[in-house]
């Protein structure tokens, strides 16, 4: 595990362990004030608790140590009334809490961070799989380039060999060839971005740049499809702090169900649109809508249950881990219809001051 | 003076549309690109053109559809269809249709010039 070398986790909250912090200080207050037989130190599990949402195990292990040391020095102090049965049977009873509460607050983190472990392989799973249906898309977005790289390097050598040689379009085929190149490089790039196993590092960016990029990656399958896709963003959109791999992971899904949604309509109008805003003042909001078949008004949250699928080969998990990506930014995804057909499929991101 | 051949060039890929009329430029024919079969049906070259090379998956008419359309049209414009997704239906299609050549894309140059070879000398482009 990464982070078995230090005590505690990095935590986007840093009030909860000066929370702790209060509460052990007042418990051991009350404790060393209260005599023997009023069995204060018991509320230490609640310190125990708090603490398994900034700590690993080491650190979790760290505070119920030490708070049964505190729990003892307390006693230690507590010499107004000399130690009674009662008195030695509830600190008993206090440590025997403080280490079972410990003990179960271990096994809690051990199983938040399979989880979360899981969780990131899952992703990465679901963002292979949607490599795999685009590489048709990007082996065309790919081919082109290379195809029009080979036409100007026969153009060049042509005009080379031209009486008198024509070193202008000569100059011109060759500049060509170099953009196209890098054009081709790009691409492979980014498939590649995509495909990382890293874990999720967060940074600024701003969703526009996502929703760019997402359209590019899928223009092959955009033709195919023969949709119309018109992109209204705004250009003041505030950034967002998060991984930018995993939004692109959920535009991405976003996108790809909403061309399938057009082309399973025979006829009427093949239309996307996408849009990005600010809504309010620390939110930016992503809006896709379709002219597809639309949802069920009653079942609209059924699309992002597990397994839940309309493809014959889906896996169904595609809107189930954008919702969790999304949450898990603290934002919020959800489905409505689309007037006069279709659905429209929206999420938020909280904008980056507000973290 | 004896006129050029003019070769019009249809691909919504702007990359590929400039290094083909690039390469028969250097060649010594006249040619002219288009992004979409609209644009080129909507020029004024149609009478002057003795062979179109053109994509067959675009937004719009396709490759196909245009050479069908002229056909149509009592303008049948000898063509060379050119596509990164071979589809043997497409191919059989095309070519009993009249279609010159099908070329899969990348293709070679060697390739490119016989097929316009073939239709600016067999071609059914009345004078």
């Amino acid at each position: 595990m990464k982070h078995q070398s230090r005590l505690w986790t990095a935590s986007n909250s840093s009030l909860l362990p000066i929370v702790a912090v209060a509460l052990t200080a007042t418990i051991f207050v009350f404790d060393t004030i209260t005599d023997l037989e009023i069995a204060v130190p018991v509320f230490y599990t609640a310190v125990i608790l708090i603490s398994v949402r900034f700590c690993n195990k080491r650190g979790v292990a760290f505070v119920g140590a030490g708070c049964i040391f505190l729990t003892l020095t307390s006693d230690f102090l507590t010499t107004t009334t000399s130690a009674s049965e009662a008195g030695i049977i509830n600190t008993t009873i206090s440590v025997l809490a403080i280490a079972v509460t410990t003990f179960l607050a271990i096994k809690i983190e051990t199983a938040e961070s399979a989880v979360f472990e899981a969780r990131t392989q899952l992703a990465h799973i679901a963002r292979v799989t949607a490599l795999g249906e685009l590489t048709a898309s990007i082996a065309h977005e790919v081919n082109q380039p290379l195809a029009a790289m080979v036409i100007n390097g026969n153009a060049t050598l042509r005009w080379l060999s031209a009486k008198p040689p024509n070193l202008e379009e000569a100059k011109q085929a060759i500049e060509h060839i170099v953009k196209d190149g890098t054009r081709a490089g790009e691409i492979i790039a980014r498939v590649r971005a995509f495909i990382k196993r890293n874990p999720p590092r967060k940074a600024s960016f701003n969703i526009n740049e996502v929703i760019r990029e997402t359209v590019m990656l899928t223009a092959s399958e955009i033709h195919r499809s023969r949709v119309n896709v018109r992109t209204d963003i705004d250009a003041n959109l505030q950034e967002v702090f998060g991984d930018r791999i995993q939004i692109q992971q959920v535009v991405l899904n976003l996108l790809l169900n909403a061309i399938e949604a057009v082309n399973k309509t025979p006829e009427g109008p093949r239309e996307l649109r996408i849009n990005s805003s600010n809504d309010g003042i620390a939110v930016a909001l992503f809006t896709i809508r379709d002219s597809g078949l639309g949802l069920d008004p009653e079942k609209l949250e059924q699309p992002f249950s597990a397994f839940y699928t309309t493809k014959e080969d889906g896996m169904g998990i595609g809107l189930t881990i954008s919702r969790s990506i999304i949450e898990s930014h603290g934002g919020r995804i959800w489905a409505t219809l689309n007037a006069p057909r279709g659905a429209v499929f929206q999420f938020t991101l909280p904008s980056e001051k507000h973290q | 003076m004896t006129i050029k051949p003019s070769i019009a060039v249809v691909d919504d890929d702007e990359s590929v549309r400039e290094a083909t009329t690039s390469l028969l430029r250097s060649l010594g024919y006249i040619a002219k690109g288009f992004p979409s079969a609209d644009d080129f049906m909507k020029s004024n070259r149609l009478r002057i053109t003795s062979c179109l090379v053109a994509d067959v998956k675009m937004p719009g008419m396709s490759g196909l559809a245009l050479f069908g359309h002229l056909s149509a049209l009592g303008n049948p414009i000898p063509t060379i269809l050119v596509t990164a997704y071979p589809d043997e239906e497409i191919r059989s299609r095309a070519l009993s249709a009249g279609v010159t050549a099908y070329l899969v894309k990348p293709f070679s140059e060697k390739e490119l010039l016989d097929c316009i070879d073939m239709s600016t000398k067999h071609g059914t482009r009345l004078a």
